[in-house]
Parts: C-alpha cells; sequence; structure tokens
C-alpha cells in the first residue's frame, strides 16, 4: 500500500471505495475529517493494483497519485475554524501530482467555491514577502518551504511534505484569507505589483563554475534550491568571500524579495 | 531477457484502443525506419570513421542520410547538414557556435515564445555579457516585424526565430524576417529552430528560407528516433564548432558517429518526402476535432485559430477545469494528449507561450495540446473527441467553482470508451 490518492468530491471518494470492496484490494483511508474537513475529502491509500483498478474503471475520477507517506502529523481533532463572511469558502483538490523538482514532495490544485479577487489586496498589503500580480490577479507566497499561489478561484500548492501536510496548508491559507477579510476595514489594501525573480535570473548572477562549494553540483542547481527557498545566496562562497566578490550586489538585489535572506543581509553590502 | 526490477517499465501499452495524440513531444518510430537502422545495431556496429571495408559502408550509409535529409529540404548541396544529438544541441550549437564566431558583436535576438533550448543558451550568453531582446508576441502568437526591426542594433549578432511554435503549432514567416534582418545588415546571422515544422511541412532551406543561416531540426517529432537530429549551417556562415573531439562532420561536430541514429533520421525524411500529401488529411483531422470541440463543449477557446498553424496542432483551453486533471482522466481513458508545456520547478504556473498570447484567465489554466501524426486515424480521433466532450463536463461538474460555465448540460448523450461514429465528428 504504498499510493495514495484523493477526490475532488465526496461521492467519487465512496464510488472509489466500492470499486475496491468489490475487488477485495486493501486500502486504509485517511480522512480530512475532521479539522481539514473543508480543503479535503479523504484520501485512500492502497497499492500498485488497487491504483491499477481504479484507473481501469472509467466511472472513478481520482484526482491523481503519489507515493505514499507517513504524515508527521496526524489530522487534528478539533473542529474547522468557521468564520462570520467566509470569502474562500470549500476546497476540492483537482490534481494531486508529485512535484517535477522533487519527486518526494507532493502539488495539488484546488478549486474554491468561494472567491478571493477582492480579498487578495488585503492579502497583499499583509503579506510583503509574497508576490503580486494584479494582472491575473495571483498571490504567491512560501509556507516554509511550500509555494503557495492564491487566484481568484483557485489555490496552488507546490511541494508539500505529503496529503495531510498539504491539507493543513490549503486550512491555513482558508483561515488565513478569511481572518484577512474580517479585518480588512483596518487594512490599507494595496495593488503593489511584485514580480518573483526567475530563478534563471539567479543562475546569471552566480559565478557559473560549478565549484560544489555550495553542495550542489552546479550552479543552476543551487540558484533552484535558493529560488524554492531551500538555501540562501551566502552559500555560494565564492561570491560572499571569494573570487566573484564583484557579483554580491546584483545577487542580493535579485533575491530581495525571495523572502530567504537573513536581516544583515537584506540591507545589502556592508562591505 | 529483462531480469530487473526495470522489467516492469518497459511492457508495452497493450491497449490496442489508446489514442496517442501528443506527437509534438514526440512520434512513435516509423517501421521503415526501425527496419534500417536494426542492421546497424547488429553485425554492422563498426566505426564510420575506420578504414577497413564494413567501417566504409557506414560512411557511406551516412553520406546517403545526408543526401536524404538534402532532398527534404531542398538543398543543393549536402555539406551543409551537420548530424547533432538531436534539436537540443543543433539550437546549443547554433547559438553558442555563432556568438563565438562573432566575437565582436554582442546582442542576440529571440521572441518569448522560443523552446527552453534557446532561452537556455539566451540565458547563458545573457550571464556572460550579452544582451538579448525577446520579441512579444501578440494575441495571435504572430510577432510584429516593426518591432524586430526596431530591436536590431549594429552590434546585433544573431536572430533565433523559431519556425512553428511546440504548444501552439503557430508559424513564423521566418523566411520573410530573416529577409528583413539581412536587409538591416547582412552579417546579422540569423538561426531558426524548426523542430515542430520539418517534416510536417514543405520546407525548402535554399529558398522560403533562402536567408537563414542555421536551421535545427530533430528526427523523433516525424517518427525518427531519438537522440538523432541535425543542424544546417550555410557554407561560409562565421561559426565555431560547439562539440569538439575528432574530426567527424569535417571539424564541425566530434563523437563517433551514430550510425543507426543518422540512418534513422535519413529515412525518416525519405519517408517524410513521400507522405507529405498526407499533411492535408492531418490537417482536415484536426479541423474536424476544433469543429467538434467548439460546436460541442461550451467555453473554449481555441489558440491561434486565426494564425497559419502546424497541420497537426491544436491548442485549446477550456474553461473552469484544469489542463492537467483533464490529461490524467483522458489517460485513464487510455486517451494521451499533453498541456503543452511541462509546469516548472514544482510551480504550476501556465505556460510561457499562452501568457504570452494573453489567453483570458479562465481558460489559461485549461489548456492542453492535441498533436495528431500520419499515422493518426478517423477513428482514433473520434474517440478522442468523445472522451474529451465527457471528461470536460464531469471536471466541470466536480469543481465547487461557483461560476459555472453556461449553458454546459448535466448530461452529454455520450459515453466513454464508445466506438467511433463518423458523423461524430
Amino acid at each position: 500500500m504504498n499510493m495514495v490518492t484523493t477526490f475532488a468530491h465526496l461521492s467519487e471518494c465512496e464510488n472509489a471505495r466500492q470499486v475496491l470492496d468489490s475487488h477485495g484490494i486493501a486500502y486504509e483511508a485517511i480522512e480530512a475529517a475532521p479539522q481539514y474537513a473543508r480543503v479535503g475529502t479523504a484520501a485512500l491509500r492502497t497499492s500498485a493494483e488497487g491504483q491499477a483498478a481504479l484507473a481501469m474503471d472509467p466511472g472513478i475520477s481520482d484526482s491523481g497519485w503519489v507515493d505514499f507517506r507517513a504524515p508527521a502529523q496526524p489530522v487534528p481533532q478539533g473542529a474547522t475554524d468557521e468564520f462570520e463572511e467566509d470569502v474562500f469558502g470549500d476546497a476540492a483538490i483537482m490534481v494531486l501530482a508529485p512535484c517535477v523538482a522533487d519527486l518526494s514532495r507532493i502539488r495539488l490544485i484546488a478549486h474554491l467555491s468561494g472567491n478571493l479577487a477582492e480579498a487578495l489586496p488585503y492579502l497583499n498589503a499583509e503579506m510583503p514577502q509574497g508576490f503580486f500580480n494584479a494582472n491575473v490577479p495571483a498571490l504567491t507566497f512560501m509556507d516554509g518551504h511550500r509555494m503557495v499561489v492564491l487566484y481568484r478561484d483557485r489555490v496552488t500548492v507546490a511541494k508539500a511534505d505529503e496529503l495531510v501536510d498539504a491539507w493543513r496548508t490549503l486550512d491555513s491559507v482558508r483561515c488565513l484569507a478569511n481572518s484577512v477579510w474580517a479585518r480588512r476595514r483596518s487594512i490599507e489594501p494595496s495593488y503593489v505589483m511584485r514580480r518573483k525573480p526567475p530563478a534563471i535570473e539567479i543562475y546569471k548572477r552566480l559565478p557559473g563554475t560549478n565549484c560544489q562549494v555550495c553542495g550542489e553540483r552546479t550552479c543552476l542547481a543551487f540558484a533552484m534550491r535558493v529560488w524554492v527557498a531551500e538555501s540562501t545566496p551566502s552559500s555560494c562562497k565564492p561570491v560572499f568571500s571569494g573570487d566573484y566578490a564583484h557579483l554580491k550586489p546584483a545577487l542580493l538585489e535579485i533575491c530581495a524579495g525571495l523572502g530567504v535572506l537573513p536581516s544583515e543581509e537584506r540591507t545589502g553590502e556592508r562591505a | 531477457m529483462w531480469k530487473t526490477a526495470a522489467h516492469s517499465f518497459m511492457v508495452p501499452d497493450s491497449n490496442e484502443n489508446s489514442v496517442y495524440a501528443d506527437n509534438n513531444a514526440t512520434s512513435p518510430l516509423a517501421p521503415e525506419v526501425w527496419e534500417e537502422m536494426r542492421a546497424w545495431f547488429g553485425a554492422a556496429f563498426h566505426n564510420a570513421s575506420a578504414l577497413y571495408g564494413p567501417a566504409r559502408n557506414a560512411a557511406r550509409a551516412i553520406g546517403h542520410a545526408r543526401e536524404q535529409v538534402a532532398a527534404l529540404l531542398g538543398l543543393k548541396d549536402s555539406r551543409v547538414v551537420v548530424f547533432t544529438s538531436g534539436a537540443t544541441e543543433s539550437n546549443n550549437a547554433a547559438l553558442f557556435g555563432a556568438a563565438r564566431g562573432n566575437p565582436a558583436r554582442r546582442h542576440v535576438l529571440t521572441t518569448s515564445v522560443e523552446h527552453p533550448s534557446v532561452l537556455g543558451p539566451c540565458a547563458e550568453l545573457e550571464r556572460e555579457g550579452y544582451a538579448v531582446t525577446y520579441l512579444p508576441v501578440d494575441s495571435n502568437g504572430a510577432l510584429d516585424p516593426a518591432r524586430l526591426q526596431d530591436a536590431l542594433r549594429p552590434d546585433t549578432l544573431l536572430v533565433s526565430i523559431m519556425h512553428a511554435n511546440n504548444e501552439t503549432g503557430i508559424l513564423f514567416p521566418v523566411g520573410d524576417l530573416a529577409r528583413l534582418v539581412k536587409k538591416f545588415d547582412a552579417r546579422i546571422l540569423t538561426h531558426s529552430d524548426a523542430t515542430q515544422s520539418v517534416g510536417k511541412l514543405p520546407i525548402r532551406f535554399g529558398e522560403d528560407l533562402d536567408h537563414v543561416d542555421f536551421l535545427s531540426m530533430s528526427a523523433h517529432k516525424f517518427h525518427g528516433p531519438k537522440g538523432s537530429g541535425a543542424l544546417l549551417i550555410r557554407e561560409g556562415a562565421p561559426w565555431r564548432p560547439f562539440m569538439l573531439g575528432g574530426h567527424q562532420e569535417e571539424g564541425r561536430r566530434g563523437g563517433t558517429y551514430n550510425v543507426p541514429g543518422i540512418a534513422g533520421l535519413g529515412r525518416a525524411c525519405e519517408l517524410a518526402s513521400q507522405y507529405l500529401d498526407t499533411h492535408e488529411q492531418t490537417s482536415r483531422l484536426r479541423d474536424e476535432v476544433q469543429a467538434y470541440i467548439t460546436g460541442h463543449i461550451p467555453g473554449v477557446w481555441v489558440n491561434g485559430a486565426n494564425s497559419p498553424r502546424l497541420p497537426n496542432t491544436l491548442s485549446v483551453s477550456f474553461e473552469g477545469i484544469e489542463g492537467e486533471g483533464l490529461v490524467h482522466q483522458l489517460s485513464a481513458a487510455a486517451v494521451y494528449i499533453s498541456t503543452g508545456s511541462a509546469c516548472t520547478s514544482g510551480s504550476t504556473e501556465p505556460s510561457h507561450v499562452l501568457r504570452a498570447m494573453g489567453v483570458p484567465e479562465p481558460f489559461i489554466h485549461g489548456s492542453v495540446r492535441i498533436s495528431f501524426s500520419r499515422y493518426t486515424t478517423p477513428e482514433e480521433v473520434g474517440r478522442l473527441c468523445v472522451a474529451l466532450a465527457v471528461v470536460v463536463e464531469k471536471l466541470r461538474r466536480l469543481s465547487p467553482k461557483r461560476r459555472g460555465v453556461q449553458g454546459t448540460p448535466d448530461v452529454l448523450p455520450i459515453t466513454l470508451h464508445a466506438g467511433s461514429k463518423g458523423n461524430n465528428v
């Protein structure tokens, strides 16, 4: 039982359980309820055989499959947090897949019954470390190493550890959006556009020698690590204390918005 | 024969009812190409650069393949063909080779919708201090020649513009654009990544594209083998080799000749010439799918519908669903299509190509690419249409989004896995 899937709707999950029962295939249901009931149905953990049985059945629409990983934390027993005005609504996970860059982590796309369009400028004001594109509109921010993007009526989460971790992320986004919305009269909405620099822009400001001092095999790999907030620019010793010091101001500038710089680095070059 | 755990991954897709419509990603090897290649994997394994008899046969096979490539592309002299490991190497060789051949010039012009194997080298050149201009496209995916003209500089080294876009199939008038560039300054080099159009459209390197200096192509996009391609280098174009090693390819590309791959590329080119008239049939099938989708499924946006396109490609966006969800559900019905671009670095940002074209927000996340080949049958197209309609409707029903697409019927009068009906499409 090393595979796990989830569903956009409870009915699909029930159908899938019936199919597995009828084939006599073992599975374990992992419930999002009680705490995460607003952002997930249930997940089914089963074998490759179970996955094949569901894939063969044209009546079943699962959201996708990832390798099972034991959750670091169980789903909390408490009831869901509720809000007087609910701009987020319920989330349905439409796509579940392994991360492209890191197959041990997962990503998902959820659709919302609510609408965040009016709340996004308030969320942008409250999250200066985020990246906001008012044209879409979309707000991108990091939750630890997880990358979250909020759209009008959809949310994407990338690099979550496993499904319970992803539910927790989604539910914290739900609570954040609703609590910011509840406080909106005391917040000046912000339409300031902030753009996350592409990883290639970080790469362009590295020595390009693939010296591996940072622990990565190539400068490009290191740029990707910095981009997803898993490393800091100062791990590049040739730039910070070596022959490539001339690249330092440009590197710090491009990384300023990534939320990866310790405070003393963010102020710029001190030397 | 296979005794390792890898065996389980080597079982071919046994579902004979599967529909493969992702030919812009890669295409099935033509049986004739495989026949051509087999011999060079077996007893005729020799190094084409060696001096004994069997090796000379391999060298002759390479010469023959060079003529086959030349014949497909209308080249008077097959020596402009340099065999490579595929279009990624060809694009790298064109850009870096041109840069090293003209060290005084420090500016590169390209488009914002190029393949990563052009954008990657451009970013690397930027890192080395080159200026790179990325020209935008309009909502039809077209490039404004006036913007190209305005962006040219006295120190422009190279203009690289793809012939056909991999996601939308939209064609750029590369011949006209290259002429414009040469008129500005004949010493500016011109490159076109023709990976998606060679073998799918009649192309004459020396005629339609008579001002193009470098052209990249890849065998596996038109029923040849993976790992085999070519870069066409116009005689006399200032250029330095990218892959340095032995004296193969007259010193233009080092490395032992990939005899099976080169022979396969040559045969694939010959077949493409023979089957050039099937493009009309492929284009008819594509138009039928487009008509079915726009006629039967509400909330549809066809990308590049009003632009000159590859005959085999349909890029379409469905309002309110996820392209990736659609690909996943169709896969369960043994229908294989693509979202068009792999999402990068764990992000789930939509395609840079469709973003550049300004596809509206409710549609862009529901974008997929359908790409046929000369092996695609009307029967397969019928099954694809039915499956698409059913899955799109189901995904919309499962989504909790409030602003449902107007006019989506609750149940479509068709079922998944239904047989083909000619009048369905």
